[in-house]
């Protein structure tokens, strides 16, 4: 496909890289007893960050007509050239259609729930004194207390080994639980191990300098 | 690398359950105080237009410190794909001067 050479580049390639994406769902169409099946499994919730395959083919629409209609011509140039004052910020015009596809996908999030503004402020509020409550209960109890002060690095710990066993790294048969704070906490001790902390690559000495 | 990776590691490690229920709880409750983006969520895409315009023209203020009200109207007419172009008149309506709710 063959874009106006006024188009963006960088827009370019990140619909190539939609088109692409949304070329590769559809050659796996599945069907709808196995997306049942997999929706049982691994119910993934639409966020932001993770939108429907039908948000991504509206995306790729809006994104071919900025990359295309006439009266953009101008607009990317006059962008592009308020962008070069910008130095600090190294794509304005990705993070400009970011905030683009972000706002269609928080329209339709927020959109499919409607609330007033009242139901919207008592309903976070009422979030709110159910994780006061939380916190309170927490530090009420040693073990949870303990344990809430580990969670985020077992978590994040658990998570890598899994993905670390998912790509065959590490045998199926070590048991994460063993393992998962023994490797957290060789993390921590190369933090602490000046060599590791001042090791520079990109060095010839490997060390930096003092 | 490895410097970068032990420094994550170090803030998981010191990151408790109660900073994050901590800062979840801040943020919902002044979320609780802000004006919603869209106020009447039950029109459907009738408040697309407003919505989009103004989270572009916020990208521009953030962008390039102006609101480029002519460029926020186009892109918000490619975007929705308007039939009658959007002026910057059009646009202003929409916007809330940088710093007012």
């Amino acid at each position: 496909m063959a874009f106006p050479d006024w188009a963006p580049a960088i827009l370019v390639d990140q619909y190539t890289r939609l088109s692409s994406e949304i070329n590769v769902r559809q050659a796996f169409v599945l069907t709808d007893e196995k997306e049942a099946l997999v929706e049982n499994l691994q119910p993934v919730e639409e966020s932001r960050l993770s939108p429907r395959p039908a948000q991504l083919e509206v995306e790729a629409d809006v994104l071919f007509r900025l990359l295309t209609h006439p009266d953009m011509r101008s607009i990317w140039p006059a962008l592009s050239r308020l962008s070069t004052r910008l130095p600090f910020l190294t794509e304005p015009i990705s993070t400009l259609w970011d905030e683009v596809k972000y706002a269609l996908r928080d329209f339709r999030i927020l959109t499919a729930h409607p609330q007033t503004p009242a139901e919207r402020r008592k309903s976070l509020l009422s979030v709110v004194s159910k994780v006061k409550a939380l916190q309170q209960a927490i530090s009420a109890d040693p073990f949870a207390k303990a344990y809430a002060k580990e969670l985020m690095a077992i978590h994040l710990t658990r998570k890598n080994l899994n993905y670390r066993r998912d790509e065959g790294e590490i045998p199926p048969e070590y048991e994460e639980e063993r393992i998962c704070l023994a490797l957290s906490l060789d993390c921590i001790k190369a933090f602490d191990n000046k060599e590791i902390r001042d090791y520079d690559p990109e060095n010839s000495n490997g060390m930096k300098h003092r | 690398m490895m410097y970068r990776l032990a420094y994550w590691a170090k803030q998981a490690q010191d990151t408790k359950l109660d900073d994050l229920l901590q800062h979840m709880a801040e943020t919902l409750e002044a979320e609780s105080h802000v004006s919603p983006d869209i106020k009447q969520p039950g029109r459907g895409d009738q408040a697309l237009k407003a919505f989009l315009i103004r989270r572009v023209s916020s990208a521009f203020w953030s962008l390039y410190g102006q609101p480029l009200d002519e460029i926020a109207a186009q892109i918000t007419t490619v975007v929705l794909n308007l039939e009658t172009p959007l002026t910057r008149d059009d646009v202003r309506p929409y916007l809330v001067p940088p710093g007012r709710k």
